[in-house]
């Protein structure tokens, strides 16, 4: 068994009283990068503000590689961020903002000739002598990636750095991305709230919710076994149907009728729409007004029907 | 149509005035049925005047003076009032630009017996003091709108790749304040170089500026000197610029020449 | 770390507390030579402003010329930006700038070098048989009504306002006004809905500098004004230098009362507008 070289334990954060988020607690192994998902606005960033210094925890504990990194101020602490937007610096080229960090802790000469092989490495060498604004968005991410990365820290936050790319540009970045950060063995935590992002690029899933860690695993574990209603609405297919069970969504159908034995409920088609070659009915429940996306075989589209589960299909949450 | 009747009016309001200040300090009086006569008599009067040479390199040493502390005060004030938040924010923010709703010349005088008694009234020390009234509400409001360009992440940005306070502010916020930093300094010098009363009240006399002698000058000059004298106040602000750049590249080296085209 | 930022921000705002002791604490010293000096605190001074004759005409004849020389310059200025901003940002700036560059008591001199009785507009209608006489040329600059003095604060305010309003004109948000016209409203709306609130407090913060300024400066009435009847800073500059105390004390009851007058106007004018200020800052922060 492996220490934990990241270990965040209870960590809590209020503001003018308000509590954002409470006693989260999870472990990071040397080179692990950690997907935190979850809806905007529960604090993700918070957390990842806090670990870096530019915000303080109210109480916790954190240690990398058993010390405190809480003690350590911003500018010893071995951590480092990218941030939504690029932010390189606009009045410096390329070469001189990648290598803005590694110039002060180690000189201009050893500084410029790593930005220099780093630049290389990840095909920006031809941009050295340009200006921010002369570069795409994506150049841009890219160098504010690799100008993290030259300060070698021991843990790299990356809060949602896809989210001002368009969509091909995001889905290209994050590949490359996820393998550079592995060849690195870069110890990181990447918040997104886009599910498959977080599938994708994380070795490990961590979903955050109303202040709390739901719940943090591999991505099928949380896909096929959420552990509550939260998780399962927010990472996973699947119709919740009260506090304890919930039914995969492909084991649901579309009936004009109610079947015998099976759970159902009333509801309305909303419409149709193909995935892999599958068609899925878009139904609104009556009783709660949730939309939800089920299989829809071979059924006709009545503008009100049921959706029937089996009952084998029925599963509990695992929490209490 | 609209271009050309903006810009007509505005070179014969703004320009024209100028251009006829220039004129008539090279020409001697007109009088009629003649041709103006060139004459040189209205510079060479003003700049052979030891005392108007002296007054030029008082009021400029002052506006310099007074361009410094501005900065020295309004870049840390600016930078709070943009990027922190604290208790009665706004309210601080409304005080510090009060000043400039309130008559200072009033200000000048309740500092008068103060200053005499402190040694500073008669003094350019004092002056440049009491300039500080009505330029520094200007400079901060300057500042802080550069400031709110520079987003705050970009500076958390500089944080994490471990610049200090003192690093982050010479190598980000300062070159990206620039252009700010540039309006900041001209304003504050305009302001400081166009004082009388406050000059006249807190200097007794004693500090002779340009605008202190300006107004004797009135009685005594004819129109030809008086122009020449009026055209060269323009000499102060930028004398007053030139020397901020100069000092400027002294102190941050190549950095400011080369990246000046891309502010 | 937490006492460490807290301290950071003291230290930041300890310039502006260093202003303020000086800024503030004239003020004080202002009103407290004009309540008596310490020596028992009197009102008196502030009263008797209004038994002095030459007083209550220069007040009234301040308050003309500072009204109308701030309500024209403001709405000129104002009319300029709004229909040329983009030329103005776009190369005129520096015309703009000139008259910037200098003092006001120099703009005072060039009208009335211009425009006094033995100046060049009446030489040149002199000269060319237009005019007799240059005596029979209207005396516009050292006259009695103040148009010398309105047409000097005039010319040199409005590129003040100009630059003012421009970067606020610059940053209308002009999707508002594709907004607008499709949901069918027309210039009335755009100009009620999105012009005027962006516009309103920066032109009462405008229009409060140039009247606090041209109420109580000194420079240009020094220079063009005649001696009957004279302006507030005027009068006040002299009383400041009277042999005698009581006028001497008077002096500042006089700037103390237009402080208070001006003061209490941007106080309650900011206290009104602060939370309007702030929505519109809001929207319009974009890192």
């Amino acid at each position: 068994m492996t220490l934990p070289y990241l270990e965040v334990k209870n960590v809590s954060k209020q503001f003018d009283k308000a509590e954002i988020f409470k006693d989260l607690s999870f472990s990071l192994k040397k080179g692990e990068i950690l997907s935190l998902a979850g809806p905007s606005g529960t604090g993700k960033s918070t957390l990842l503000r806090c670990l870096a210094g530019l915000d303080h925890f109210s109480n916790g504990e954190v240690l990398i590689e058993d010390t405190d990194l809480l003690a350590m101020q911003v500018k010893k602490r071995p951590v480092g961020m990218v941030f939504q937007q690029a932010l390189l610096f606009p009045h410096l080229t390329l070469l001189e903002n990648v290598a803005y960090g590694k110039k002060i802790t180690h000189g201009k000469k050893e500084a410029y000739e790593m930005a220099h092989s780093y630049l290389k490495e990840v095909g920006l060498e031809n941009h050295v002598k340009q200006y921010p604004h002369e570069l795409s968005g994506g150049q841009q991410q890219r160098a504010a990636l690799v100008r993290a990365m030259l300060l070698k820290p021991k843990l790299l936050l990356l809060d949602e750095p896809f989210s001002s790319l368009d969509p091909g540009l995001r889905k290209e970045l994050r590949e490359w991305v996820r393998s550079f950060l592995k060849k690195e063995e870069m110890t990181s935590i990447f918040v997104t709230h886009d599910k498959d992002e977080a599938m994708l690029l994380g070795d490990r899933t961590a979903v955050m919710a109303e202040g709390r860690l739901q719940q943090i695993g591999l991505p099928h574990e949380l896909y096929h076994t959420p552990h509550n209603a939260l998780v399962a609405e927010l990472y996973s297919d699947v119709i919740v149907l009260d506090e304890a069970r919930y039914c995969p969504a492909e084991k649901a159908s579309w009936r004009a009728e109610r079947k015998d034995g099976h759970e159902w409920f009333e509801a309305e088609w909303v419409n149709e729409t193909y995935h892999f070659g599958r068609r899925l009915a878009h139904i609104r429940l009556i009783s709660t007004g949730r939309r939800i996306t089920i299989p829809a075989g071979e059924s006709g589209k009545e503008a009100s029907g049921y959706v029937t589960i089996p009952p084998e299909a029925i599963k509990y949450f695992k929490e209490t | 149509m609209k271009k050309n009747i903006f810009y007509m009016s505005s070179v014969i309001f703004f320009l024209i005035p100028v251009l006829l200040l220039i004129l008539k300090s090279i020409t001697a009086p007109w009088r009629s049925g003649n041709l103006p006569d060139w004459t040189l008599r209205g510079w060479e009067t003003v700049f052979q005047d030891s005392r108007v040479i002296e007054s030029m390199a008082i009021t400029l040493g002052i506006a310099l003076a007074v361009a410094l502390i501005n900065l020295i005060v309004g870049i840390p004030v600016a930078k709070a009032l943009s990027h922190r938040s604290f208790k009665l924010k706004n309210t601080l923010e409304v005080l510090l630009l009060l000043p400039l709703f309130l008559p200072v010349i009033a200000a000048a005088m309740g500092l008068h017996i103060t200053m005499i008694r402190l040694g500073l009234a008669n003094t350019w020390i004092g002056v440049t003091i009491v300039h500080l009234v009505p330029t520094i509400p200007y400079t901060i409001k300057v500042l802080k709108a550069g400031y709110d360009r520079i987003p705050q992440d970009m500076l958390n940005q500089g944080r994490m790749l471990k610049a200090g306070v003192w690093h982050a502010f010479r190598t980000i916020e300062l070159p990206l304040l620039i252009p700010s930093i540039r309006s900041a300094i001209f304003l504050a010098v305009t302001i400081s170089a166009g004082q009388y009363v406050l000059t006249a009240i807190i200097g007794g006399g004693s500090v002779i500026t340009m605008p202190i002698i300006y107004y004797p000058f009135l009685q005594s000059a004819d129109d030809t000197v008086m122009s020449a004298f009026s055209v060269a106040f323009v000499l102060i602000p930028a004398a007053a610029v030139l020397i901020a750049e100069a000092a400027a590249m002294a102190l941050a080296g190549r950095l400011f020449i080369k990246r000046r085209s891309i502010q | 770390m937490k006492w460490q930022r807290t301290n950071g921000l003291f230290l930041l705002l300890l310039p502006a507390y260093a202003f303020l002791l000086l800024a503030g604490g004239s003020f004080i010293l202002a009103f407290i030579e004009s309540t008596g000096n310490g020596e028992g605190f009197t009102w008196s001074y502030y009263l008797s402003l209004f038994d002095r004759r030459e007083l209550t005409d220069g007040l009234t004849y301040s308050i003309w010329i500072t009204v109308s020389s701030t309500v024209v310059s403001l709405i000129t200025g104002w009319l300029i930006v709004r229909s040329f901003y983009r030329l103005i940002d776009g190369n005129a700036k520096w015309l703009v700038w000139i008259p910037m560059l200098f003092p006001h008591f120099v703009w005072g001199y060039f009208v009335l070098l211009l425009l006094g009785q033995s100046g060049l507009i009446s030489t040149a209608l002199v000269q060319s048989g237009l005019l007799e006489d240059r005596t029979l040329f209207p005396v516009l600059v050292q006259d009695r009504s103040g148009i010398g003095i309105f047409i000097t604060y005039v010319w040199k305010e409005i590129p003040f306002v100009i630059l003012m309003l421009l970067p606020v004109y610059l940053q209308l948000p002009r999707q508002f006004r594709e907004v607008n016209t499709v949901l069918g409203g027309g210039q009335r709306h755009w100009f009620k809905t999105v012009e005027w609130p962006w516009i309103k407090p920066v032109m009462f913060e405008t229009g409060l500098i140039i009247t606090a300024f041209i109420f109580t400066a000194y420079e240009v009435p020094g220079l063009l004004g005649v001696s009957y009847p004279q302006m507030t800073p005027v009068i006040a500059y002299d009383w400041f230098y009277s042999a005698s105390g009581e006028e001497r004390s008077m002096a500042f009851a006089l700037l103390m009362l237009a402080a208070f007058i001006l003061g209490a106007c941007a106080l309650t004018g900011f206290a009104l507008m602060n939370k309007r200020r702030m929505l519109l800052s809001k929207s319009s922060h974009r890192y």
